[in-house]
């Protein structure tokens, strides 16, 4: 296996050597560690002719989802793809704030435990059911039923109640708890409007095969193992306000072609084979760079970004100076220019820069100071007193256990790197790269020192509560640390309605966990997009640089 | 015939029984939790996850999942996934059209290529040509699929611009693929060929037909190339078994269907029913294609019968 990598990455390393000379690129361009302004849409300059009717996208995605039921995926491929298909009741600006879709307005109770939405009238789903309170009930009442298994939504649901019918066009949520970032979590695919009609006559594991919902696209085909397709929903309602044009899509279909390999999306986007590719390497990004027919969209996720998460109920990682000496000897800021040549961005708390109620104060805790870990090694007993070049405390070594997964290369890669750093302080990382079941399973029993994992949301209450709420140590909360003080904070945030108070309680959260040195941050998520010139109208989705609108896209020859 | 037919698919039965129960019990000693893995992002809790696996039966003791599914087997039931709950038989079958597809040309290529270029060989022994074949052979062999197929797709499909990268569908989209297996099929074949052929030509009963003046043709293929078919007939047989699975690397290159794929992402998912219901076919179909070369030996050599 290790051989066959070695080969496939000289191969790459050959192939783009082939590739920038073939370009005729007189210079190679070196690449500068730089961070591109994460762009909420893509703004094209008016056009001055009506825009083309028709033609096929075809786009080149990374990944399969096993699911595409809004209501039961995970998969960020799977909600892209019902972006097309099922609305939202909300959806976001590139501020954050939300703005109506589904619904035209809506109102939240001073307790924060009942939102009403008014619900824009005469939408009917794609079957002609009427889109409705009624309809909007069933989804809720779908997406909290056990027999759904819902995967995500459930969560960005929150402590839901139930849902309240008050006349055709009027519906209330109830709530146990105030569920402070509801309105910006009913901008997300996974609470996506279905069909009650066609998703009870199919059932729950068969519907996703019959998506059904308001939206200006069709559900055509999934041939699994190789594309989903859609088609133009004639009768469209004709879309909320943000949208650039009223009425029925501009594209005929959609094909999502599911395109593993990411020297073969690049090669594909180049040609023209594909039109829009997910996912691309960052090695191949200068090569894009030259290409004049491709637009590159480098998006930085909103989320904690690769963390390490140290495991804080095991030795050594149980001492404070330990963990402290960690984030001093290791350097994120070379992992990130040696990996992604900074195209990823180092980061220095457990949110990234993109992420709401981020706390800068991060940024200047813990530079790269190898010096200053070994003294703090030191301070804690850990000594090389043998001088073999690994330090010990009472005759045992220091050896951390770091399982990856093995074939999740932003989880892969930055592991041998952090085995050597450690090592120039006397650290002995033992890595072990595991498939993915496995990778989840040590760090969920805790038989790790370093786990390695990142949470990508767009508000801090999704990020922060999954990964550090103490109850969750057996789902991401992997430094198995309780800290009472934390978890009443977390839970504080998630039902402050007020939003600057909301952003102290995270920024005070953002405090505890560097201070206690929880976690060492590595780099923010980003997701590379390309762009062919003659696709016009793609518009990202404001707070999910994993997905975008199709229905503005129209294609210019 | 018969009866040894009959103790074949006896034998069968016995091999799939434990092809199953190997599957079975080895997906449950890989560390990790299909549950978990499949609610990773939700955010669940202990309780949930507990849930979910109670839903799944997957709380049950081993022994009781195993006769459960054995039980299911038997009547023909795979079982559902547990990622999306579909039946598993459909799951397998509407990824098998295109692993046969792709099968099928890349033996195409690979018998036919494979053996005139051993015979080529085999009559010129010792030759440059020989030579020069055999060291294509050895490249071949050792040509790893996935830097021959980027390395196809870089020429014909982006220089060149002749040929689609991605998909199926089309002779245009099945070619790529099956020249990568294919190419690597037709050099194992090669060498078995001309190693058999090299033997086989040395017989008295070659220098016999020589001798009756049958016309070298002649002499070659009723004479020679029959008599040495057989373990080219076996390692076909091989190559058919790895083909169903072991095409996985040159389908994730081609983005293609096909059992492989699917297979390795039940397996990393840990997603039990379909990696046994997976091993299963692909167990099923390697067995009928061995089958089937013995049942050729008979026809090849009439001396196997008896």
């Amino acid at each position: 296996m290790k051989a066959r990598r070695l080969v496939g990455v000289f191969v790459a390393i050959v192939l783009l050597a082939l590739a920038v000379i073939g370009c005729g690129a007189e210079t190679t361009e070196v690449a500068t560690p730089q961070t591109e302004v994460p762009q909420a849409a893509t703004a094209e300059p008016t056009a001055v002719t009506a825009p083309t009717q028709g033609g096929e996208l075809i786009v080149a995605m990374a990944y399969e989802p096993t699911k595409i039921d809004p209501h039961r995926t995970a998969s960020e491929t799977a909600m892209n793809i019902t972006y097309q298909v099922c609305e939202t009741l909300l959806a976001r600006a590139a501020d954050g704030t939300p703005v109506p879709y589904l619904a035209d307005s809506w109102e939240v109770s001073a307790d924060g435990l009942a939102f009403t939405f008014h619900l824009h009238q005469g939408i009917k789903f794609q079957d002609g059911t009427p889109f409705n309170g009624e309809a909007v009930k069933y989804n809720f009442d779908r997406i909290i039923d056990p027999a759904t298994m819902s995967e995500e939504g459930i969560t960005y649901l929150g402590p839901y109640l139930s849902t309240e019918v008050v006349d055709e066009y009027t519906v209330v949520l109830h709530y146990e708890t105030p569920h402070a970032v509801l309105l910006n979590n009913l901008a997300n695919a996974v609470l996506g409007m279905v069909s009650p009609t066609v998703a009870t006559q199919w059932g729950v594991e068969e519907f996703q095969d019959h998506l059904v919902g308001t939206g200006p696209f069709l559900f055509k085909e999934w041939k699994r193992g190789e594309y989903i397709r859609m088609e133009k929903y004639p009768d469209y309602w004709g879309g909320p306000a943000f949208f650039e044009h009223q009425g029925p899509a501009y594209l005929d279909s959609i094909v999502y072609k599911f395109v593993p390999e990411s020297t073969v999306r690049t090669g594909i986007l180049q040609t023209g084979e594909a039109q829009v590719a997910a996912e691309l390497a960052t090695t191949d990004v200068p090569m894009l760079k030259e290409d004049a027919n491709i637009q590159l969209d480098i998006l930085q996720n909103p989320g904690t970004g690769i963390i390490l998460m140290f495991n804080m109920s095991k030795a050594p990682t149980d001492d404070l100076k330990v963990r402290q000496a960690l984030n001093y000897a290791i350097d994120q800021a070379s992992i990130s220019d040696i990996l992604y040549q900074g195209i990823m961005a180092p980061s220095y708390g457990p949110l990234v820069s993109t992420t709401p109620c981020y706390w800068s104060g991060a940024e200047q805790m813990y530079p790269y100071d190898p010096e200053k870990a070994k003294a703090l090694l030191a301070e804690a007993g850990w000594t090389d007193t043998d001088g073999d070049g690994i330090v010990d405390k009472d005759g045992v070594k220091m050896v951390l256990e770091f399982p990856t997964h093995g074939k999740f290369a932003v989880y892969r890669d930055p592991a041998p790197i952090v085995q050597a750093q450690l090592k120039e302080v006397g650290i002995e990382v033992n890595v072990q790269n595991l498939a993915g079941a496995g990778w989840m399973e040590a760090a969920r029993t805790g038989t790790h020192n370093i786990a390695i994992v990142d949470w990508r949301a767009n508000e801090p209450d999704g990020n922060l509560r999954n990964t550090f709420q103490s109850e969750n140590a057996t789902a991401f909360a992997w430094t198995w640390h309780k800290n009472t003080a934390l978890d009443a904070l977390l839970l504080k945030g998630m039902v402050t309605m007020d939003a600057t108070e909301r952003c102290s309680i995270y920024e005070e959260v953002q405090q505890v966990i560097m201070n206690d040195a929880m976690i060492k941050p590595i780099n923010s998520y980003a997701n590379i997009w390309g762009v062919r010139n003659e696709v016009k109208g793609l518009h990202f989705v404001p707070g999910g640089p994993a997905y975008f609108w199709a229905f503005d896209i129209h294609l210019e020859k | 015939m018969w009866q040894q037919l009959v103790r074949r698919l006896i034998l069968s039965v016995v091999v799939l029984w434990l092809v199953v129960t190997i599957a079975f019990v080895a997906m449950r000693f890989v560390p990790g939790d299909p549950v978990a893995v499949m609610l990773q992002k939700s955010g669940a809790s202990a309780v949930r996850i507990a849930e979910v696996r109670h839903e799944l039966g997957l709380d049950q003791p081993t022994a009781v999942q195993y006769v459960k599914y054995l039980g299911g087997v038997v009547r023909g039931d795979l079982g559902k996934s547990i990622f999306t709950g579909r039946p598993v038989t459909e799951v397998v079958l509407e990824q098998f059209p295109a692993t046969l597809e792709l099968t099928v040309a890349s033996m195409i290529i690979g018998v036919s290529l494979g053996i005139a270029l051993g015979l080529a060989s085999a009559l010129r022994e010792g030759s440059l040509v020989d030579n020069a074949l055999m060291v294509f052979a050895v490249f071949g062999v050792s040509m790893p699929s996935f830097w021959f197929g980027l390395l196809l797709i870089y020429v014909f499909s982006l220089i060149l611009g002749w040929l689609p990268a991605t998909g199926q569908g089309g002779l245009s989209r099945l070619i790529m693929p099956a020249v990568v297996l294919g190419l690597g099929i037709a050099a194992t074949i090669a060498r078995i060929t001309r190693s058999s052929m090299v033997e086989v030509m040395r017989k008295e009963y070659i220098t016999t037909a020589r001798a009756k003046g049958l016309r070298e043709r002649v002499v070659i293929v009723r004479h020679a190339l029959k008599n040495a078919l057989i373990p080219i007939l076996t390692m076909i047989g091989l190559e058919v078994g790895w083909l169903l699975g072991g095409a996985v690397v040159t389908e994730t290159v081609f983005s293609r269907q096909g059992l492989g794929r699917l297979t390795i992402n039940a397996v990393t998912q840990m997603d039990f029913p379909l990696v046994q219901g997976a091993v299963l076919f692909m167990a099923v179909f390697y067995m009928a294609s061995n089958l089937i070369v013995d049942m050729l030996y008979v026809v090849v050599d009439p001396r196997i019968q008896t």
